[in-house]
């Protein structure tokens, strides 16, 4: 039986993924673990590998074609195997095991949404154009007008996600990642606005301006996103705009959090900072609140609970945020987590973060206490159902009866929760849980 | 001939406003005459020539003997020496009779000749299906003619640009093939009382908009203008341009629209195959104007059967309104496929 | 249009028409010359003979077996030449060739390419006469296959219905390409075909130019009259192939040399010797001249220059 390589699933909310290069062609020799494509997600690029032994059969997909996710891409066959008909075979009801080349653990774990994925199953194969029968690749499909509106705004087309049919991508898909193109700029900027001695063309670094031209002078300074901040600003204007957030803060008592810590800094290897703790704290509490740890979905209006607390940890990089993931942090020792979190932030960092380290959070926790943050307001990282907002650790007058005041540290957080998923008393009971939990590490236990 | 009124525009028939035309150039140019099947005391099978053999006789209304070949090779020699004949094929169906005439003589002799000669000829012939005559009474042929170097071919769809461009036909030295709507004869619009003339090879925007851009000629221009109504109610401003002449085409005014819009549906009520919509898209897809295409273009035109006489069978093969409005919906969704 | 009132003179034209033709078929034998060409000789008394009917401001219809009434139209040899050698000084500008020599202010009409082609040509050019009242006459020349075509039915009954000024001359040379006379048509002489229209019809020897002469002149005075239009068959033959590209296999050897006896240029010759007009042997001369002008046509036509290549874009309208 020929095996199909499909465009694997590394992540709930990933639906479609582009392929960057291909490291075998028709033909080509592989055995089960080599590397076969390499492909690129709104989040991370990564290999694929090989899942069967044989030769590669029926390859379909250009370098730069955007597929969704289970697009079958190759079948690798034992000699003399026959390639069975691609239609076939693409059209057979999908279940969770053929998503993706993970399928065995995900069949494990899989979430209860089985209603919800037939659905968008259905859904991807009525909007995906036949693929050929013969298996030819296709190309990215974009519109002309598309093509020069992006070569004039110097974007690669393979950083656009296409509102058509197969992604296809049309002029207006060009226009929101890129409204103007460089030589409209001037006529928009009012003179007046910017003096000219104020952006000598001398003070801007080449590579920023992208029109050197003569009204350069009057134009503002144009920095072209790097793909993970473009993502980033779609997914959180999406959240923003969609996802009904509310917000309930309060002041978390760390008096025992700091003693913790002074404890175990002198007796592990890998000393955990406040973050490290707080995390473990939230991954264990959450599981006593499964609505936290959720997720809404439009199409079915139903809830998607999560079995387990996948922590994604926000990091600023110089590229952007990210959000690399803890994977079943609730299960991990204090030994396990500290070292795997500064692991993971560490390469989000370096940039060398791979697709599975930053898909499927369930909730997430951002810090900028060490940044002199008091408190503040995070934006859901959706389709989560609540991000912790972590501020500074504060020493604050807390008054006593008869006026006398005693000195308490406190860190302010900010729950933001998905209204559609939970409610005030909901987040309430959370943010109490967390205080009583770093204020009685036995009750984590 | 309908009376004048004081600022001299009238609102008269498409078939009036041809007749105005031929009995202006003819009491203007004692070399224009008027030849063809029934033109005579029956008026025309149409009735466009209708009153014309009492004003000017059996000389210059010339009712001719069933021989297309025959006559309209008539009027290529009295073009050659200098008259200007106007010959009227009764359906455009029966051009085939006549199309060595046209195609080896009447486009080539001045090319083949060097440059001196001549030929000014107008054949005038009503075409279009929607009047129930079945296969060999209804065809659009006109794409075939565009394909003949030397001869102009014109398709006008309003009673004003039928008067102006049948005059500036006649004053054309080259021959020209002058289609008629049988649907369009009795279709009223102003028209001027003086004699005017329409430049050939000229379109004309009919309706402005900036969604999308219709193409039309002949009666499928009024289509075009009518899905663009409908449209406009749905919020879509559909641009529409009346080709007016087929050869030569003006692509200049396409590519204009298409810079405007990004999209393209060209209605066209000859056969899909190599319909004249096919020359239209080929002229947009091949220049400069290709990168302003944001969707792949659509011809909404005949299908490729002959005309059938049922009248259900008949509107099923044939563009309409409805199947120009639905065109633009696909192209205007941005989920829709390509439209087949 | 070529002056043909003197006796001489129809004898050196029909000598230039087949040196013409001789000279043309010795340049594509050399390879000189492409494309294709049908030649004329043997055929030669037809042409001569009904010009010599015809007065200025009449106009004429050639075939695409044309050279001959081209020549005896009287258009210039020297750019016929350069016509078929695809200069930019022939006719054409080089874009006829052979089939397509015209001169229509002149009244040469234009040979055609197309079997029976310039029949409603011919007619056309009489309707403008009729309609302004000219006296003139339009001469169409065709061959026995253009009979066989359905233009020959419309246009022979249009002329009839309206009296056209328009004398059908049909050259039945024996052949349609590779189909006889014997095998194409059901009935013969063609000329009786006539009858069916109300028109007149006549069957002359066509190698016998004053037999040809004759008929042609009843004819034009026929339709100047106003009676209308004629159909004169002339009964011809063609010496060589039907083009370049024939093998005569549908003839035989013998046929030809028969033919050949009856030469049309040949029994003129001798006529006129018979009639004191030309002195014994004289025509030997005279037919060297005629070669000695072709030869000059050809070679100075051969110093003109190409057409430019862009000018093959110019003139498709007018």
């Amino acid at each position: 039986m020929a095996t199909e390589l499909k465009v694997p699933t590394l992540g709930m909310d990933m639906e479609e993924a582009t392929i960057l290069r291909w490291l075998v062609e028709e033909g080509t020799e592989v055995s089960k673990g080599d590397p076969v494509l390499e492909i690129e997600t709104d989040k991370t690029s990564f290999e694929v590998e090989a899942n069967g032994s044989g030769e590669i059969r029926s390859l379909r997909g250009e370098e730069g074609e955007t597929l969704p996710v289970g697009t079958v891409l190759a079948y690798i066959t034992a000699p003399g195997e026959e390639v069975p008909d691609r239609r076939e075979t693409e059209k057979a009801p999908q279940d969770g095991n053929g998503r993706g080349s993970d399928s065995a653990s995900a069949s494990q774990q899989a979430p209860k949404r089985a209603t919800q994925q037939v659905h968008r199953t259905e859904d991807r194969e009525k909007e995906e154009p036949e693929p050929a029968a013969n298996g030819t690749r296709r190309r990215l499909r974009a519109s002309p007008a598309a093509r020069r509106a992006a070569k004039e705004r110097g974007i690669s087309l393979q950083e656009i996600s296409g509102s058509g049919p197969g992604g296809r991508i049309y002029l207006s898909d060009v226009l929101e990642v890129a409204p103007r193109s460089p030589e409209a700029a001037p006529e928009e900027v009012a003179p007046e606005e910017v003096a000219p001695e104020e952006v000598a063309p001398e003070e801007v670094a080449p590579e920023e301006a992208l029109s050197p031209g003569p009204a350069a002078e009057e134009a503002p300074m144009r920095e072209k996103l790097s793909r993970i901040r473009r993502v980033g600003a779609a997914r959180t204007a999406k959240s923003f705009a969609e996802v009904p957030h509310f917000y309930l803060t309060r002041d978390l008592e760390v008096e025992r959090l700091l003693e913790l810590r002074g404890r175990l800094q002198e007796k592990l290897e890998h000393a955990p900072s406040l973050t490290d703790l707080l995390a473990l704290a939230t991954a264990r509490t959450l599981k006593a609140h499964p609505r936290l740890n959720a997720s809404y979905s439009q199409a079915t209006e139903e809830l998607e609970l999560h079995p387990h607390v996948n922590l994604g940890l926000a990091v600023a990089t110089e590229d952007g945020l990210m959000v690399p993931v803890l994977k079943k942090a609730e299960t991990m020792p204090l030994g396990e987590l500290v070292p795997k979190a500064r692991e993971l932030v560490e390469r989000a960092r370096s940039g060398k973060i791979t697709f599975a380290e930053l898909t499927g959070g369930t909730f997430t926790i951002s810090n900028l206490g060490m940044m002199g943050i008091d408190s503040f307001d995070a934006v859901i990282n959706a389709p989560e159902a609540a991000i912790l907002a972590v501020g500074k650790l504060r020493t604050v007058p807390e008054w006593q009866q008869g006026g006398e005041w005693v000195a308490r540290r406190i860190i302010t957080v900010t729950l933001s929760v998905d209204h559609r998923v939970a409610d005030g008393a909901d987040g309430a009971r959370f943010l109490g849980d967390l205080q009583a939990a770093i204020t009685d590490w036995e009750l984590l236990l | 001939m309908p009376n004048g009124v004081p600022n001299g525009v009238r609102e008269i028939t498409y078939r009036e406003a041809v007749r105005e035309a031929m009995v202006e150039a003819m009491r203007e140019d004692a070399e224009v005459f008027l030849m063809g099947e029934d033109v005579g005391v029956y008026g025309g099978a149409f009735g466009v020539s209708r009153g014309m053999v009492e004003e000017f006789g059996e000389g210059r209304v010339v009712d001719t003997p069933l021989a297309e070949a025959g006559f309209v090779g008539l009027g290529i020699g009295a073009a050659l020496m200098g008259m200007r004949p106007i010959v009227e094929i009764q359906f455009s169906d029966f051009i085939t009779h006549a199309m060595d005439q046209l195609v080896n003589q009447a486009a080539k002799l001045r090319y083949m000749f060097g440059g001196k000669a001549r030929v000014p000829l107008v054949v005038r012939t009503p075409g279009g299906a929607g009047t129930g005559a079945a296969a060999q009474h209804s065809q659009s042929l006109e794409a075939w003619f565009i394909h003949v170097p030397g001869l102009k071919v014109v398709m006008p769809s309003t009673p004003y640009d039928a008067k102006g461009m049948l005059l500036a036909a006649l004053d054309d030295p080259n021959p020209v093939i002058f289609y008629e709507h049988k649907l369009l004869y009795n279709r009223k619009g102003d028209v001027p009382e003086k004699a005017y003339r329409v430049p050939l090879g000229e379109a004309r925007v009919s309706r402005e908009g900036e969604d999308i851009t219709l193409v039309g000629a002949g009666l499928v221009h009024r289509f075009a203008l009518e899905a663009a109504e409908a449209l406009s109610d749905e919020g879509v401003e559909a641009e529409v341009l009346d080709l007016r002449t087929l050869s030569p085409m003006d692509h200049e005014a396409v590519l204009r629209s298409v810079e405007k819009t990004g999209k393209l549906v060209v209605v066209e009520e000859d056969v899909k195959t190599a319909g004249w919509g096919a020359e239209v898209v080929s002229r947009v897809v091949e220049s400069e104007s290709f990168y302003a295409l944001d969707r792949a273009p659509a011809r909404v035109a005949g299908a490729d059967t002959p005309i059938p006489y049922n009248k259900n069978l008949e509107a099923f093969i044939r563009p309409t309104p409805e199947k120009v409005v639905e065109a633009a919906h696909k192209l205007l969704d941005s989920r829709a496929g390509v439209y087949a | 249009m070529r002056d043909l009132k003197d006796r001489k003179e129809l004898l050196e034209t029909m000598m230039l028409i087949r040196a013409f033709d001789e000279k043309v078929d010795e340049l594509y034998a050399e390879g000189t010359l492409h494309g294709t060409a049908h030649f004329y000789v043997g055929q030669e008394a037809v042409a001569v003979g009904v010009m010599a009917a015809l007065e200025e401001g009449d106009v004429i219809t050639g075939t695409h077996r044309g050279h001959g009434h081209a020549v005896a139209f009287g258009l210039d040899l020297e750019r016929m030449a350069a016509e078929l050698l695809g200069r930019a000084s022939g006719y054409c500008h080089g874009k006829g060739g052979s089939m397509h020599i015209a001169d229509v202010e002149a009244g040469m009409l234009g040979a055609n390419g197309i079997v029976g082609g310039s029949m409603g040509i011919a007619c056309g050019a009489a309707w403008a006469f009729k309609q302004r009242g000219e006296d003139h006459v339009a001469v169409c020349f065709f061959g026995d296959g253009a009979v066989q075509e359905g233009i020959f039915n419309e246009t022979l009954n249009l002329a009839a219905v309206w009296k056209l000024p328009v004398i059908f001359v049909c050259e039945n040379n024996q052949y349609a390409m590779s189909l006889s006379v014997k095998r194409g048509f059901a009935h013969e002489p063609l000329s009786e075909r006539a009858s069916g229209y109300g028109i007149a019809g006549e069957t002359v020897d066509g190698m016998e130019l004053d037999e040809v002469h004759r008929a042609a002149s009843a004819a034009v005075e026929r339709a100047r009259s106003g009676e209308g239009p004629t159909l004169l068959e002339a009964v011809t033959y063609r010496y060589l192939g039907h083009s370049k590209s024939d093998a005569n296999l549908y003839r035989t050897r013998e046929e030809i040399k028969q033919w050949r006896t009856h030469d049309p240029i040949q029994r003129f010759a001798a006529k006129l010797e018979e009639e004191g007009v030309l002195e014994k042997e004289a025509w030997q001369s005279l037919n060297e001249q005629a070669k000695e002008q072709i030869e000059e046509a050809f070679a100075k036509a051969d110093q003109e220059p190409e057409p430019d290549p862009e000018s093959a874009l110019e003139d498709v309208y007018a």
